[in-house]
C-alpha cells in the first residue's frame, strides 16, 4: 500500500517555461506590410482585371482612409500589443507622433521648396537621379528620423536590439503615413490600385531605411561599434531610398503603344516587393546575427 | 514561470557613441549641403551656342530647346515648364543711326500692341552690362495662349524683359519671357545668361 | 493534289497581297481630317460684328487658306458685313466656335469662289505667319476625274453654327458645260439630294478624301434676302429684334458643285501671295447702266462645240443623242449678274438639265453656251428659258427624237489665210490684218441648186452677204475653203463672226466667230513682241533698265513689258502667268488701249519678294498662244515645303497624370525625325519634326501629318514628371487601321518619382 500511499512519479518535473517579455517586432512589421501588401495585391486584381473602382465621389476618402490604413495596422498590431507585454516598450506613440510632425513641419517643407528634386532631377541620367534624391530627399529623411530616435527614445529606451526595430518602425509608419497623406490629399480622384500601391511604396522605401538605420544605432549600442558605423548605416540607407525612388519611377515611368501608353504599374510593384522583401531579409539576416552572436557572448562569459 | 527582465544600462553614452551623433550630424548635414550643389549645379548647367555670322556666343541652360529658325539669331526655351515656356532670345535688328535705345523700344512696343493680348509696358530703365556697356531695360507684361485652335489652353501672364542696345550700327535685343509667377525667381538665372552673353 | 493546292494556296495569296498593297496605295476617306478641316465663315459687320451672313468653307493649306464660294464673304447689299469670322469645330461631333478672323485673299466673282486667309486672332490682333499653327487641310483632287453618277461626300455647316460638320453623300447627276472651264463646269446633283444651302462654300470630297468641288448656292441677292432671313440680333440696339434690325440671309439649297479646278489657280497665288497687276490698261471695271440682256433672235443648238463655238447648228437631235448644247449672244453681263437655265421636257422641269440661278462667269460681252454631255437626252421637247437676274429674258425649244437628220448641213467652221498656191494657212480663230479672211467648213448633203448665204459681220456689223448656188461640182459632201472676205480697206483689227445659211428661208447651218489683230507673220498674226523682264527693289519702285530672263539673286518685283500691235478696243485678250508650270493668275479681258503701243507694262510682286521659281507669261487671243516669255527668279524653282504634304497620319492625344488620370497642363509632345536618335537628341529646334504643349485637359496635337513607316523617336516631359522616351516609333498603315484609322489618339501617363 505503501507503494499506492507513495506513487512513483514517471514523468519528469514540468519545466518553468520562458517567458519572452516582449513584443516581437518583426512578426508585427510583417503582419502590417503583409496587410498592405495583400490589400494592394487585391486593389490591382480588381481594378485592372475585374473593373471595379471607387466612385469619384467617395475617392477622396478612401485614399485618405487608405493613407492611415499602415498606421491603424500599426497600432493595431504592434502598439495595442504592446500593452499586453511584460516589458512594454515605452515612448512609441511619442517616437511616432514627434516623427510625424517633424516630417510635415519640416521634411516636406524642405523637400518642396529647397531641394525642389522634380525641378531639375527627372532630366538626368539614373545615376544622378540615384545621387540627387540620395544627398536630397533620402539623406534628409533618415535624418529626421533618426533624429527623433537620437533625443526621444536613444539610448535610454534601448534595452534590446529589437527595441531598435520597434522604434524604428514607429518612426517609418509616421513618415510613411505623412507622406502618403500628403499624396492621398493631392490625388483626391487616383485610382485605389494606384494610392495602395504608393503607399506600399513609400512604406517600403521608410521601413527599410528605418531598418537600417535602427541597425545602426543597435550596434553603437550594443556592441560599441566603430563611430562611423552609424553613419554609414545612414548612408546605406539614403542611397537605398535613392536608388528605390528612382528605379520605381523608371520601372514604373510609361512605354508609348500605338494608342495607349501603358503605365508599367506591375513594375512598379514588384519592385517595391522586391526591394521591401530584399533589404527586410538582409537587416532581418543581420539583426538575427548580431544578437545571436551577442548570446553567445553572454553565454561564454557565464560559463 | 520565470520571467527574464534585460534592463539596459544607461549609464552614459561611450565616447564612439557620441562621436557617432556627431558623425551622422555631420554627414547628414554634409550630404544634404553635396545635395544643394549638385542642384545648383544642374540647375545652372549651360550649353554653347556660337553665331559666327551674327557674332553672338552664348551659354543657355542645358536641356533648353534651341531654336535658330525664326526671326531672331537664337531662342531657347524651357520645355519642361508647365504653361508658358520661359524664353531667352537673342534678336538683331537693323536700326538708323541716329536711332537711340528708346526708338528700338517703341518701334517694338507698337509691334507688339498688335500681335500681343493686353500688351502693357513700363518706363525704360538704364541697365549696365557686367563689362560696363550702357544699355536700357524694358519691361512689359501681356498674356500668352497657345495657338493651336483645336486645344483648351488657359491663357498665361507673361513677363517680359528686353535688354535693349546699339552695337555696330545694329539694335541688339536680349529678351526674357517666363510666366509671371516664375519670372523674379527666373530672373537670376537670365541675369547668368547676360553675363556670359558676348556680342 | 498537293500541287493543286500549293497553286490554289499561292494564289489565294497572291491576290491577298496584291489588294493589301492597292489598299496601301489608295487613300481613303478621312472624315474626321476633312470635317477638322471644314470651317464656318461668319461675315460680320466691322462696327459691331454683328452676323451679316453665312456659309461653309474648307481650310485647302496649312497656313490658313480658306476656299469658299465669293457670295459668303464679299461685301453686298445682301450681305454688308466686311469682317471675316471663322470658327471650328474643335471637335468632330460640336459645332463651330469663333476662331479667327480672316480677309479675302483671291477672289473671282465670276466663278463664286473666294481664298480667305486666316491673318488675325479673333480679337483682331495680327497673326504673325510664323505664329499661326499648321491648320488641318485637305488635299486638292482632280475635278476633271469625277464621273457621272460618282459618290460624292458633302461636308459643311448644315445651319447657322449650331449643329457640328455635317458630311452628307451625294451622287453626281450631270455635268453641266460652259464656255469658262468646258464640259465640267458645274456638277450637278440628284434632285433628292437635299444639301443645306448653308453647306454652300464648303467641300465636295471624292471616295478618296481630295476635294475636287465646292457646293454652291444661288448666289444671296437682294430677293433672296426677302425671301428667307433670319433674324438673330438686335443690330440697330433699340432693345428689339424687329424688322429694323439686319437679318441673315439663308441660302437655297445646293444642287450644284464648283469643280475644283476652277480654284487651282487662286489658290497658288494666294499660297505664294502673288500679285499681278497690268498698269498700263488694267482691265476696265465694268460699270453699265444697260441692263444684261440675251440676243433671244439668235438662239441655236448644237450637239458638239469646238473652241467654244457650234460645230453645227441643229434645228432637232436624233435619238439618242448624248450632248445639246445652246447657244446665245450676251450683251451687258458682269460677275454680278446671277443667271439660270431652266429646261424642260414636254413642259416637265428637269433637275438635270437645268442650271440654278449662278454667277456669271463670262465677259461683259459675248457668245455664250450651256448644255450637257455625257448622258442620253430621251426624246422630248426641250425648252430652255434664259432668266437673268430672275427675269426670264430668252426661250429656245429642240427637240429630241427620231432618225438622224439627212438635211443639208455645214460644219466644222475654222479661218485662216490663203498663201500664195491658195491653201489656207493658220487654221484658227486669229487672223492677222490684211486684205482676206478665208474660211473652211464641211458641207453635207447639198444637192445642186440648194442656196447658201454667206454673212460677214465686224464688230457686229453687217459687212457683206453673199449667195451661192451650189453646182454638181462642188459635191453633195465635201470641205469648201474659197468663201472669203475682202473688205474694202483691208481687215481691220476687230471681231468678226460669219453665218452660213442653208435654202430658203435661209436657215443658219453653222457660224464662226474670229478675231483679227496683229500683222501678217507666218503662220499666226504677231499680235504681241518683244517681252521683257525687269526687276524692281520693291512693288513700289520703278523698274532697272536692264532686262534679263534669270536673276540668280532673287527678286522682290519683275516687271514684264511687251509692245503690240493691231489690236482693237474691246478684243478679249488673255494674260496668263505660270509658275514652274502651274497657272497662278489668267485674266481675260477687253482690250482697252491703243491699237498699237510699246511697253506694256505688268508688275507681278508678292510682299516679300517674289519665291524662287520660273515664271511664264502667256499673252492668248481666242484659245491661241500668241507670245510667251519666261524669267527665272533663284534658283529657278519653287521650293519644296513637306508641310504642304497632306499624306499620312494625324496625331494627337492626351497627357495624363499617372495617378489622378487628370491632364497635365504644359506638358510637351516631342517628336523627333528619323534621323536622329534619343540619344543624339540635344535639344536643337531642328532635330525636331513636330512639338506640341498639352492644354489644360492635356490634349495635345501634332500639326503635321507623319509618315508611315517612318522611325521618329519620341520625347515627352513635364515639369515634376519623369520624361518618357521612345526610339523606333513607327506607324504601318496595318497598325493605323488596327488602332481604329488616323487620327491616332495617344493616352500617355506619366510618372512623379
Amino acid at each position: 500500500m505503501a507503494f499506492i500511499n507513495n506513487p512513483r512519479l514517471i514523468t519528469p518535473p514540468k519545466e518553468e517555461e520562458e517567458i519572452y517579455p516582449y513584443r516581437r517586432a518583426w512578426r508585427s512589421i510583417f503582419i502590417e506590410t503583409g496587410v498592405v501588401m495583400g490589400l494592394t495585391l487585391v486593389a490591382f486584381v480588381l481594378v485592372n482585371f475585374i473593373g471595379i473602382t471607387v466612385p469619384s465621389e467617395f475617392s477622396l476618402y478612401v485614399n485618405v482612409l487608405l493613407a492611415v490604413l499602415p498606421t491603424l495596422l500599426w497600432l493595431l498590431f504592434s502598439r495595442v500589443p504592446e500593452n499586453n507585454a511584460v516589458e512594454p516598450r515605452r515612448r512609441l506613440l511619442t517616437t511616432f507622433t514627434v516623427t510625424a510632425l517633424v516630417a510635415n513641419a519640416i521634411g516636406i517643407p524642405l523637400v518642396n521648396s529647397v531641394f525642389e528634386p522634380t525641378a531639375w532631377l527627372p532630366l538626368q541620367s539614373d545615376v544622378n537621379r540615384i545621387l540627387g534624391y540620395m544627398l536630397t530627399v533620402g539623406i534628409l529623411q533618415e535624418f529626421l528620423k533618426y533624429l527623433v530616435l537620437r533625443y526621444i527614445v536613444w539610448p535610454d529606451y534601448y534595452r534590446i536590439r529589437t527595441d531598435a526595430v520597434a522604434y524604428g518602425v514607429a518612426t517609418a509608419i509616421a513618415y510613411a503615413m505623412v507622406l502618403n497623406l500628403h499624396y492621398a490629399l493631392a490625388n483626391p480622384n487616383a485610382a485605389t490600385d494606384v494610392v495602395l500601391m504608393r503607399i506600399f511604396a513609400n512604406l517600403s522605401i521608410q521601413i527599410v531605411g528605418s531598418i537600417i538605420v535602427a541597425f545602426g544605432l543597435s550596434e553603437t549600442l550594443f556592441s560599441n561599434a566603430l563611430s562611423l558605423f552609424l553613419p554609414f548605416m545612414m548612408a546605406i540607407a539614403a542611397l537605398l531610398s535613392g536608388v528605390a525612388i528612382t528605379l520605381r519611377a523608371s520601372f514604373l515611368n510609361a512605354v508609348i503603344g500605338l494608342t495607349i501608353s501603358s503605365q508599367r504599374e506591375i513594375f512598379g510593384l514588384l519592385f517595391s516587393l522586391v526591394f521591401y522583401f530584399a533589404g527586410m531579409a538582409v537587416f532581418f539576416f543581420l539583426f538575427s546575427i548580431t544578437e545571436q552572436r551577442e548570446q553567445d557572448r553572454i553565454i561564454g562569459q557565464e560559463i | 514561470m520565470q520571467v527574464i527582465e534585460i534592463i539596459s544600462e544607461s549609464e552614459g553614452l561611450t565616447l564612439r557613441q557620441r562621436w557617432a551623433t556627431v558623425f551622422v550630424i555631420l554627414m547628414s548635414v554634409l550630404f544634404m549641403l553635396l545635395g544643394l550643389n549638385l542642384r545648383n549645379q544642374v540647375l545652372n548647367a549651360t550649353t554653347l551656342y556660337e553665331s559666327p555670322q551674327a557674332g553672338v556666343t552664348a551659354l543657355y541652360p542645358q536641356n533648353w530647346l534651341l531654336d535658330t529658325t525664326g526671326s531672331y539669331v537664337f531662342r531657347v526655351r524651357d520645355m519642361s515648364r508647365s504653361g508658358f515656356k520661359t524664353t531667352f532670345q537673342v534678336s538683331v535688328q537693323a536700326i538708323g543711326a541716329d536711332a537711340q535705345e528708346r526708338n528700338l523700344a517703341d518701334r517694338l512696343s507698337l509691334d507688339r500692341i498688335v500681335t500681343f493680348t493686353d500688351y502693357r509696358v513700363e518706363p525704360l530703365e538704364p541697365y549696365i552690362f557686367a563689362d560696363g556697356r550702357e544699355a536700357q531695360a524694358l519691361n512689359y507684361i501681356y498674356v500668352a495662349t497657345d495657338a493651336s485652335p483645336f486645344l483648351q489652353p488657359i491663357p498665361t501672364v507673361v513677363r517680359g524683359l528686353d535688354i535693349l542696345t546699339i552695337s555696330g550700327g545694329q539694335a541688339v535685343v536680349i529678351t526674357y519671357r517666363a510666366d509671371a509667377n516664375n519670372f523674379d525667381a527666373e530672373l537670376p538665372r537670365f541675369e547668368q545668361f547676360l553675363r556670359q552673353l558676348q556680342f | 493534289m498537293r500541287y493543286w493546292i500549293f497553286f490554289l494556296a499561292s494564289t489565294l495569296l497572291g491576290m491577298y497581297s496584291l489588294s493589301a498593297s492597292a489598299q496601301q496605295d489608295t487613300p481613303s476617306l478621312d472624315l474626321n481630317r476633312i470635317q477638322r478641316a471644314t470651317v464656318f465663315v461668319i461675315q460680320a459687320s466691322d462696327s459691331d460684328l454683328d452676323t451679316r451672313c453665312v456659309g461653309s468653307g474648307t481650310i485647302v493649306r496649312f497656313d490658313g487658306l480658306i476656299l469658299t464660294n465669293a457670295h459668303n464673304v464679299v461685301p453686298s447689299e445682301a450681305c454688308p458685313g466686311n469682317e471675316l469670322i471663322i470658327s471650328m469645330s474643335l471637335e468632330a461631333n460640336e459645332p463651330p466656335v469663333p476662331k479667327y478672323r480672316a480677309s479675302i485673299a483671291q477672289i473671282d466673282l465670276g466663278l463664286d469662289l473666294a481664298l480667305l486667309r486666316i491673318d488675325r486672332e479673333l480679337d483682331g490682333r495680327i497673326i504673325e505667319p510664323e505664329n499661326l499653327p499648321i491648320l488641318p487641310f485637305v488635299e486638292l483632287g482632280n475635278s476633271n476625274d469625277v464621273i457621272l453618277d460618282d459618290t460624292l461626300t458633302l461636308a459643311g455647316y448644315p445651319d447657322l453654327g449650331n449643329s457640328p460638320t455635317l458630311t452628307q453623300r451625294v451622287a453626281v447627276a450631270a455635268f453641266m458645260a460652259e464656255p469658262s472651264g468646258g464640259d465640267k463646269s458645274w456638277f450637278k446633283l440628284t434632285s433628292n439630294s437635299a444639301v443645306s444651302g448653308l453647306m454652300s462654300g464648303g467641300g465636295a470630297y471624292n471616295q478618296q478624301g481630295q476635294l475636287v468641288g465646292v457646293p454652291t448656292s444661288a448666289p444671296i441677292t437682294s430677293s433672296t434676302t426677302a425671301d428667307n432671313c433670319l433674324r438673330l440680333e438686335d443690330t440697330n440696339g433699340d432693345g428689339f429684334v424687329n424688322s429694323d434690325d439686319a437679318c441673315v440671309p439663308i441660302s437655297s439649297s445646293v444642287t450644284v458643285i464648283r469643280p475644283v479646278n476652277f480654284a487651282r489657280s487662286l489658290i497658288r497665288s494666294a499660297s505664294l501671295q502673288l500679285s499681278v497687276e497690268p498698269l498700263t490698261a488694267p482691265p476696265p471695271q465694268v460699270v453699265t447702266s444697260e441692263q444684261p440682256s440675251v440676243d433671244d433672235e439668235r438662239l441655236y443648238f448644237a450637239t458638239s462645240v469646238n473652241n467654244n463655238l457650234a460645230t453645227q447648228v441643229i434645228g432637232s437631235a436624233p435619238a439618242g443623242t448624248t450632248s445639246l448644247y445652246l447657244f446665245f449672244d450676251y450683251f451687258n453681263f458682269t460677275e454680278e449678274t446671277v443667271y439660270e437655265v431652266r429646261v424642260s421636257v414636254d413642259s416637265v422641269p428637269s433637275d438635270v438639265f437645268s442650271l440654278p440661278p449662278v454667277r456669271w462667269s463670262g465677259g461683259t460681252n459675248g457668245l455664250w453656251h450651256i448644255g450637257s454631255t455625257g448622258q442620253p437626252w430621251s426624246n422630248g421637247n426641250y425648252e430652255f428659258r434664259i432668266l437673268v437676274n430672275g427675269l426670264v429674258v430668252a426661250t429656245a425649244d429642240i427637240t429630241v427624237g427620231g432618225v438622224p437628220s439627212e438635211q443639208a448641213s455645214f460644219s466644222n467652221i475654222v479661218f485662216g489665210i490663203k498663201d500664195d498656191d491658195g491653201i489656207l494657212q493658220g487654221e484658227s480663230y486669229i487672223l492677222p490684218t490684211g486684205n482676206i479672211a478665208s474660211t473652211r467648213f464641211i458641207y453635207r448633203n447639198l444637192e445642186p441648186g440648194t442656196e447658201a448665204l454667206f454673212a460677214w459681220y465686224y464688230n457686229g456689223v453687217l459687212l457683206t452677204a453673199a449667195s451661192d448656188i451650189w453646182t454638181s461640182d462642188d459635191g453633195v459632201d465635201g470641205t469648201r475653203d474659197d468663201i472669203s472676205i475682202e473688205p474694202e480697206g483691208g481687215l481691220r483689227p476687230g471681231n468678226y463672226r460669219v453665218d452660213l445659211f442653208i435654202g430658203t428661208p435661209p436657215r443658219l447651218s453653222v457660224t464662226g466667230d474670229f478675231v483679227v489683230a496683229g500683222t501678217p507673220e507666218g503662220v499666226l498674226p504677231n499680235v504681241f513682241s518683244n517681252i521683257e523682264f525687269l526687276r524692281a527693289a520693291n512693288a513700289f519702285s520703278p523698274p532697272s533698265s536692264v532686262p534679263a530672263t534669270s536673276f540668280t539673286d532673287g527678286a522682290n518685283t519683275i516687271y514684264a513689258q511687251f509692245d503690240w500691235q493691231q489690236i482693237a478696243r474691246g478684243t478679249l485678250w488673255t494674260m496668263q502667268w505660270l509658275v514652274d508650270g502651274e497657272v497662278f493668275y489668267e485674266q481675260t479681258s477687253a482690250w482697252n488701249t491703243d491699237e498699237t503701243g510699246q511697253d506694256f507694262q505688268v508688275r507681278l510682286t508678292a510682299p516679300d519678294g517674289l519665291p524662287d521659281g520660273t515664271y511664264t507669261m502667256n499673252l492668248i487671243i481666242n484659245g491661241v498662244l500668241l507670245e510667251s516669255s519666261q524669267v527665272s527668279v533663284g534658283i529657278g524653282q519653287l521650293g519644296i515645303n513637306r508641310l504642304e504634304e497632306v499624306g499620312g497620319l494625324q496625331m494627337g492625344g492626351q497627357i495624363v497624370d499617372a495617378d489622378s488620370g487628370e491632364g497635365i497642363d504644359g506638358a510637351t509632345f516631342v517628336l523627333i525625325t528619323e534621323d536622329f536618335s534619343i540619344a543624339d537628341f540635344v535639344w536643337d529646334a531642328e532635330q525636331i519634326y513636330a512639338l506640341a504643349i498639352a492644354d489644360r485637359n492635356g490634349r495635345f496635337e501634332i500639326d503635321r501629318p507623319l509618315e508611315f513607316d517612318s522611325p521618329y523617336s519620341l520625347y515627352i516631359i513635364a515639369e515634376g514628371y519623369l520624361p518618357i522616351t521612345q526610339d523606333g516609333y513607327l506607324i504601318s498603315q496595318e497598325s493605323l487601321e488596327e488602332a481604329g484609322g488616323s487620327p491616332l489618339d495617344l493616352l500617355i501617363p506619366m510618372t512623379k518619382d
